[in-house]
């Protein structure tokens, strides 16, 4: 059994374009509202994804991926996760890639580490070659 | 001189009657149960061993008593030995289960079956009775019985096929439903409509590997009720070895009120949480925070949280720190209090510390914590008046004061 | 398509305003213009005021900082104001470094704190 039930509702957003940012953080937003998390926790969520599809944009192939959006209940706790999702190139040293200042592309290396400072759980599933899942849970105080 | 046929018969004769001793030897040997032959009119015509052993009476006893010598006065004035033998009378079977009477005048739960048993034509010659003492069970079966009356608990008890098999009352309370409008139906008309087509898979995950334990661990669980409403619920299973298979019980508790409570309560503590960290407004444009007791970080975030807020609605140029009432200040506490003073100056607000005490400022600095704008006093009277002279300072065109100031801050 | 951010100038200095859902293209047209600006008027001072926006996010945060690096290289200076609280604490948490940002609560305080910066001819620390 699993141990959190979604609800039912599960939004995706398509990541094929800078304009598509605007749209994950609204759904995100929207979705942490309806969670019940208090404004910081919004921004704070809504800004991890902002990160994380932003490296979407930058490292997948062609810039494509996708982010699904939901309401999670565990016991009391209510929240709002998201899973982002590329076919890209995968990250080769995961743990290297969540260390604060690593980049391959010379930026400041803080999109995976300050995401997950954000976060109340973050996971990141990757290898060389078989895409990115990064899933992000922000829990109502 | 017997006919041939005659002697034919005489054989048949002695063949039928050996079967009959054969058989009557046969009822004779089954001592756990008690078989009685009554003739039409409900006498005892045989009275098998298992009889003797059962009632403590003899055959010499028994033979030619009506039926009814066995039952207790309340059921003989009730008229139930001639019910049952109508019954049996006329459907050719009748199951019986009652109080009987022993020789000795003590007590035994009696369950079996009464036949009827019928010539070629139909008529009914006599019966058969074949009774054991089910005491011990009747006794299990009744405790079992006042158990589940007497739960506190709704409990629901469910076949594999999903079907209802028992409820108690109070399930039918805490539902709506009665008992009949429950047996035999499928458990899932008790779970919300939304959860309700994933409900048969966890629940035949249940029985393939029946142990007991509570349902759902860590979920919040709902049931709803025959008026369509739902209410939060807790729910423990465990299994039921039955001769008839496994089947499961479900012990369902209602917790609209502990969950009520449980807001309740946490509602209590934030407001406690927030009464300890208040944000004082001490002078137009500076407000100050005396952090009292020890910070974890739920109560750390929270008063960053409504610092940062306070400082925007009021508009706030100057914030105090004072940390003298908090007893230790260990690197959670130190990295977050100074997040919290980034934040502020990201704002475009000052921040003063005060109340740090030496080992704490060797601290901070040995964390290697960037200090930047910080500027920390002693006492708070002293933070106060630094306070007091940036405000000023800053409203005046007091450019070359604030820098004096300024430049005499720092940890 | 991406929105369009004005450029206010009263007397020598210059207000930006950046408000609402904005793209990336819009915020990177918001640096050329800026610097532009600067270097056509000769502002001495600019504000620029993010009490419209609702996340920033380190690309934002890295393209204000550029602006304001690039204002100053002009001979001018740049004072970032209304920074929300719930903004402040989470660019804290994600770790854009913002320190050297001279920041005010409002459009007032900021233009008090760009006469004193140009006053003092350089940073307060
Ligand atoms: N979806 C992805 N697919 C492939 N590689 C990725 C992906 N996301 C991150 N990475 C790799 O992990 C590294 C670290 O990512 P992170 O977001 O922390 O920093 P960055 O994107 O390089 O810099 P910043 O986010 O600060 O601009 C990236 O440089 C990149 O090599
Ligand atoms: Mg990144």
């Amino acid at each position: 059994m699993a141990t959190e039930l979604a609800e039912p509702r599960a939004l995706v957003v398509r990541i094929t374009a800078e304009a598509d940012l605007i749209l994950v953080r609204q759904t995100l937003r929207s979705e942490a509202i309806a969670a019940g998390l208090g404004l910081v926790d919004q921004t704070k969520v809504v800004t991890a994804g902002s990160e994380l599809a932003r490296n979407i944009l930058t490292y997948a192939t062609g810039g494509r991926g996708d982010v699904r959006i939901e309401q999670v209940h565990a016991g009391e706790r209510r929240g709002v996760r998201a899973t982002f999702h590329d076919d890209g190139p995968g990250i080769e040293d995961i743990e290297l890639a969540m260390r604060d200042g690593f980049s391959t592309r010379g930026s400041l290396g803080l999109g995976l580490p300050g995401s997950k400072r954000l976060v109340d759980e973050m996971t990141v599933t990757s290898a060389r070659g078989t895409g990115t899942t990064v899933v992000i849970v922000k829990w109502k105080r | 001189m017997p006919t041939p046929r005659n002697g034919n018969r005489t054989a048949a004769d002695r063949a039928a009657a050996d079967r009959l001793r054969g058989l009557e030897a046969m009822l004779d040997a089954i001592a756990d149960y008690a078989v009685i032959t009554l003739d039409a009119e409900g006498r005892v015509a045989r009275w098998s061993r298992g009889a003797e052993a059962l009632t403590g009476h003899a055959p010499a006893e028994a033979i030619g008593q009506p039926a009814a010598m066995l039952r207790t006065a309340e059921d003989r004035d009730a008229g139930l030995p001639e019910r049952d033998l109508a019954s049996a009378r006329a459907t050719g079977r009748c199951e019986v289960e009652g109080w009987r009477l022993r020789g000795d005048g003590r007590r035994y739960w009696a369950r079996g079956v009464l036949t009827a048993m019928r010539d070629g034509q139909g008529r009914v010659t006599g019966f058969v009775e074949v009774t054991h003492d089910a005491t011990a069970a009747m006794r299990a079966e009744t405790m079992f019985r006042g158990l589940l009356e007497s739960a506190p608990d709704a409990i629901v008890i469910v076949e594999e096929s999903g079907r209802i098999a028992l409820v108690n009352r109070k399930t039918e309370e805490l539902f709506g439903y009665g008992r009949a409008q429950l047996i035999g139906h499928d458990v899932e008309v008790l779970v919300p409509e939304r959860f309700r087509a994933q409900h048969p898979a966890l629940r035949n995950g249940f029985f393939a590997a029946a142990r007991a334990r509570p349902m759902g661990a860590g979920l919040e669980l709902f049931a709803v009720r025959r008026d369509g409403s739902e209410f939060p619920v807790e729910i423990s299973l465990s299994p039921l070895e039955t001769d008839s298979g496994i089947l499961v019980s479900a012990a369902i508790r209602d917790v609209t009120e502990r969950r009520d409570q449980l807001r309740q309560l946490r509602r209590q503590r934030d407001e406690i949480l927030e009464l300890s960290t208040p944000v004082i407004q001490v002078w137009d444009k500076v407000l100050a925070l005396p952090i009292i007791g020890t910070l974890d970080s739920n109560r750390a975030a929270r008063l960053t949280e409504s610092l940062l807020e306070k400082i925007a609605e009021r508009q706030a140029e100057v914030i105090i720190l004072d940390i003298s009432g908090v007893p230790t200040i260990d690197t959670m506490v130190a990295q977050h209090l100074l997040k919290t003073v980034q934040a502020a100056t990201l704002m475009g607000a000052v921040s003063i510390m005060s109340g740090v005490r030496p080992e704490t400022a060797q601290a901070m600095v040995h964390l290697g914590i960037d200090i930047g704008h910080l500027r920390s006093r002693s006492t708070l009277r002293d933070a106060l008046q630094l306070a007091l002279q940036i405000v000023r300072d800053r409203a005046g065109d007091g450019s070359r004061a604030e820098r004096t100031v300024t430049g005499e801050g720092g940890l | 398509m991406s929105q369009i951010v004005p450029i206010l100038r009263i007397g020598d200095t210059l207000l930006v305003s950046l408000q609402g859902e904005l793209d990336d293209t819009a915020v990177i047209r918001v640096e050329d213009q800026l610097t532009r600006e600067v270097a056509r008027t000769g502002a001495t001072g600019t504000l620029i005021d993010v009490s419209g926006l609702s996340v920033v996010d380190s690309f934002i945060a890295r393209v204000i900082a550029r602006i304001v690096g690039m204002t100053r290289l002009l001979g001018s200076e740049a004072v970032v104001v209304g920074i929300q609280p719930a903004v402040a604490i989470t660019l804290v948490e994600l770790g854009v470094p913002m320190g050297h940002l001279d920041t005010a609560l409002n459009a007032e305080q900021g233009l008090t704190l760009l006469r004193r910066l140009r006053a003092n001819g350089h940073r307060a620390g």
